[in-house]
């Protein structure tokens, strides 16, 4: 078993403005005071995860945990901290960057030249996508028109094509009929047994227990608990349990005291 | 001020297990570090005072190192006078053989009164004549309760027992003065707790606790705030990890260690129970401590990495002096539990004797009665009365090893396995069975001992019989020597545990708003 994706103290900071015109300010004079305010989407975060693990991320709204998926995919670069990930990384979100004014047909070409497909390869593996989507003719209607759900499936069967070692799943499963989410955690099965390394961000606590062999609880930026999915689960569920028993105002607190702790100058 | 580091564990005895001594170096690393070792227990014992002054005087736990028990603290602590004048009266009666008014059944060290034919009363000394126990019972000889007495001479627990099943169903802890300072009630049937209740004579109002568990954890927490700066709890046995980890707010430190293997069995992968607690810790980000490097790798991959299991290995120094090698005798150290595969042991021995008639075999350990007649048995069985001894508990086990051409460990897993590194401090090879964590990390086959595949007994044999070659022998105890002074040393200990203690704060996990 050798560890695929690395984090150590892995945090991303971003600025928070209150007008265009601060934001301005701080682009254009570099060396005056900055107004932004910062704020820690997620703060010193460290976990290996080993091929072959199934890693749930969860988290309430605004833990953090797609700023984290995005770091792990690539599309986000870290402010501080180290990402180590071996091997190529594919993210699979329910908006996965679909381009809307081209048809699917069109997108998984684009995708596909994107990681270095010849034109050749693409014609060869496009038969295998079309079949995966279940999109029949609506492959050839512009992704606009699509569902949420009829998008992920692109974006899902795009990306298991490309055979990557690292998948970050971002709630795309939640949006499919369970037809297609079935077929697609048996294609996860299928990686997992390969010793792929997966990235499971999803609200779907049953999915989530289902599928995972490890959990990353994320709160507040910060990793709360970290092990396997029984464990953190039960520690997990009996959370939200706790927390939708306060009272709404309880609720507020509970995140302003959360999020307070992530806003500095 | 010097930071005060809590080292919990459940019990001590004047026979210290492995586990015991790796606990005590680390009080005297720390001491000697500048930190301020406190040893805590769990358990009731009215010998507290006797074992802290012998563990001090064979120089195990150093004088400055202080040892606290839950009970003696609140017996002391909820104490207002001294001895009272009824139970002085008491025990100055119990402790007379013959009673007024009984007939009296002396058998030495135990006497059985009567009263017109009823047995009533049973009663208990020590060797030096001290008051134990008085048993009493009903008119149909079924015991309904027992006084235990503290060695200065007062009533320190009386147990009440259900007339049903003769199962105890309370038990009632006094003071000095006679002041009943906890209670605690059991179901008698299944003899768990049901409640602790804990009395302080200033209030009336008493605490109630689902049971002493928790009272061991408030006990504990009581203790962390008496401190100035911000202390360290080490919770060392699996006993006292959940007596930590519910121990509320972040007004200590928390470290958590695994002495032993943390696995039952590999194949198919079986926890081990008494680990559970801390593999439900080690989630949330708390220090974890183990002692081999290979531990530390498995529970990575079953349990996650979040970078907060350390590896501290223990250090050895021999004691041992001008002790003769018997390069015929082989000795066997270990704490024979349930992984010890003591029988296949014996019988790859039988073999060796066969071999050379001159070879012994000494077994040390604790061992219960149950298991020594087994060992016996089975050592009778086989003709080996000659060669092999079971010896049981040795208190100064670096004369042992350092008499043997060879210490011989057939644990099926274990931690560092604290044998090992006694044996090579004295220079001693070790054969052992293959297995993680302990065994598979310390030794290279051939070079300071040999590994061999778990019960494997013809292969066991070969082992032990490959060491009559004395100059080969002689050689693996070079290198074991040389594995101790560069491995298990006293100073590489403490750089790892100061590296740790040191900058504990940054390995703190935030504690949960809810």
């Amino acid at each position: 078993m050798v560890k695929t994706v690395i984090l150590k103290n892995v945090t991303k900071t971003y600025s928070m403005y209150e007008s265009k015109s601060e934001q301005l300010t701080d682009l254009l004079l570099p060396f005056k005071k900055k107004k932004g305010r910062k704020f820690d989407a997620i703060e010193g975060i460290t976990f290996s995860v080993e091929e072959g693990d199934i890693v749930g991320l969860v988290g309430i709204n605004g833990s953090g945990k797609s700023t984290l998926s995005n770091i792990i995919g690539g599309l986000t670069p870290a402010s501080s901290g180290e990402v180590i990930v071996e091997g190529d990384v594919s993210v699979i979100a329910i908006k996965s960057g679909l381009s809307n004014n081209l048809t699917g047909k069109e997108n998984i070409e684009f995708k596909c030249l994107l990681m270095g497909y010849s034109k050749e390869k693409i014609e060869e593996v496009m038969p295998d996508i079309i079949e995966f989507s279940e999109l029949g003719d609506f492959i050839n209607q512009p992704v606009k028109q699509y569902s949420s759900g009829m998008k992920a499936k692109l974006g899902f069967a795009i990306s298991v094509t490309a055979d990557p070692d690292v998948i970050v799943i971002d709630e795309a499963l939640s949006v499919g009929d369970q037809t297609f989410t079935d077929k697609s955690l048996a294609k996860m099965m299928e990686y997992k047994k390969r010793g792929k390394t997966i990235f499971f961000v999803s609200h779907n606590t049953k999915q989530v227990e289902n599928f995972c062999t490890k959990i990353a609880w994320i709160e507040g930026g910060h990793l709360r608990e970290f092990g396997p999915t029984n464990t953190v689960m039960k520690n997990y569920r009996a959370f939200v349990r706790k927390y939708n028993k306060l009272s709404e105002k309880e609720q507020k607190a509970f995140r302003d005291s959360l999020a307070a702790g992530r806003k500095h100058d | 001020m010097r930071k005060t580091i809590f080292l919990t564990v459940w019990s001590l005895s004047v026979k210290p297990s492995g586990m015991n001594r790796s606990i005590f170096k680390q009080a005297q690393q720390f001491l000697k570090h500048g930190y301020n070792p406190v040893i805590l227990t769990m358990d009731f014992s009215l010998d507290y005072r006797q074992i802290e002054r012998e563990l001090k005087a064979y120089g195990f736990i150093p004088d400055d190192v202080p040892v606290l028990n839950v009970y003696d603290y609140y017996r002391e602590k909820f104490n207002e006078q001294s001895m009272s004048s009824v139970q002085k009266a008491y025990y100055e009666n119990s402790i007379k053989k013959f009673e007024e008014g009984y007939w009296v059944e002396d058998d030495g060290d135990t006497a059985r009164y009567f009263v017109n034919g009823v047995y009533t009363k049973y009663k208990r000394w020590d060797k030096n004549g001290q008051l134990m126990i008085v048993d009493e019972f009903d008119d149909n000889r079924v015991r309904i309760s027992r006084r235990e007495f503290h060695p200065e001479g007062f009533l320190a627990r009386e147990t009440l027992y259900h007339p049903a099943n003769n199962k105890r169903n309370q038990e009632r802890y006094f003071t000095r003065s006679g002041f009943c300072y906890l209670t605690i009630w059991y179901n008698n049937e299944t003899d768990r707790q049901q409640s602790a209740f804990l009395f302080d004579p200033a209030y009336s109002k008493a605490m109630v606790f689902p049971a002493v568990k928790q009272l061991q954890t408030e006990w504990i927490h009581e203790l962390v705030k008496l401190e100035a700066v911000k202390p360290i709890i080490i919770a060392e046995q699996p006993s006292t990890v959940d007596r930590v980890s519910n121990i509320e707010g972040d007004e200590a430190s928390r470290i958590y260690m695994r002495h032993t293997s943390h696995v039952e069995s590999f194949e198919p992968l079986v926890m081990a129970k008494d680990a559970d607690m801390l593999l439900r810790v080690m989630p949330k980000g708390y220090p974890i401590v183990v002692t081999t490097h290979a531990q530390r790798r498995h529970l990575e991959q079953h349990i996650g990495d979040r970078e907060n299991i350390f590896v501290m290995p223990d250090y050895f120094e021999s004691t041992a002096v001008d002790v003769a090698r018997d390069m015929k005798k082989f000795v066997s150290v270990s704490s024979y539990d349930a992984s010890h595969c003591t029988s296949e042991l014996i019988e790859a021995f039988a073999q060796v004797v066969e071999k050379e008639p001159a070879a012994t075999l000494e077994l040390y350990g604790k061992l219960t009665k149950a298991r020594k007649d087994a060992m016996n048995k089975q050592i009778a069985k086989l003709n080996l009365k000659d060669a092999v001894k079971v010896h049981g508990y040795k208190l100064n086990i670096d004369e042992v090893l350092a008499s043997g051409v060879a210490n011989v460990i057939v644990s099926q897993t274990d931690g560092q396995a604290s044998s090992i590194g006694e044996a090579f401090a004295n220079g001693t090879p070790v054969i052992a069975y293959d297995v993680a964590f302990g065994a598979a990390e310390a030794i290279k086959d051939g070079q300071a001992g040999f590994l061999v595949e778990a019960h494997n007994v013809d292969a066991l044999a070969q082992a032990m019989m490959a060491m009559f070659d004395e100059e080969k022998a002689k050689e693996m105890g070079v290198i074991a020597k040389k594995e101790a002074e560069a491995r298990y040393t006293a100073e590489t200990y403490s750089k790892n545990w100061l590296a740790l203690l040191d900058h504990i704060e940054e390995h703190m996990p935030r504690e949960p708003l809810i």
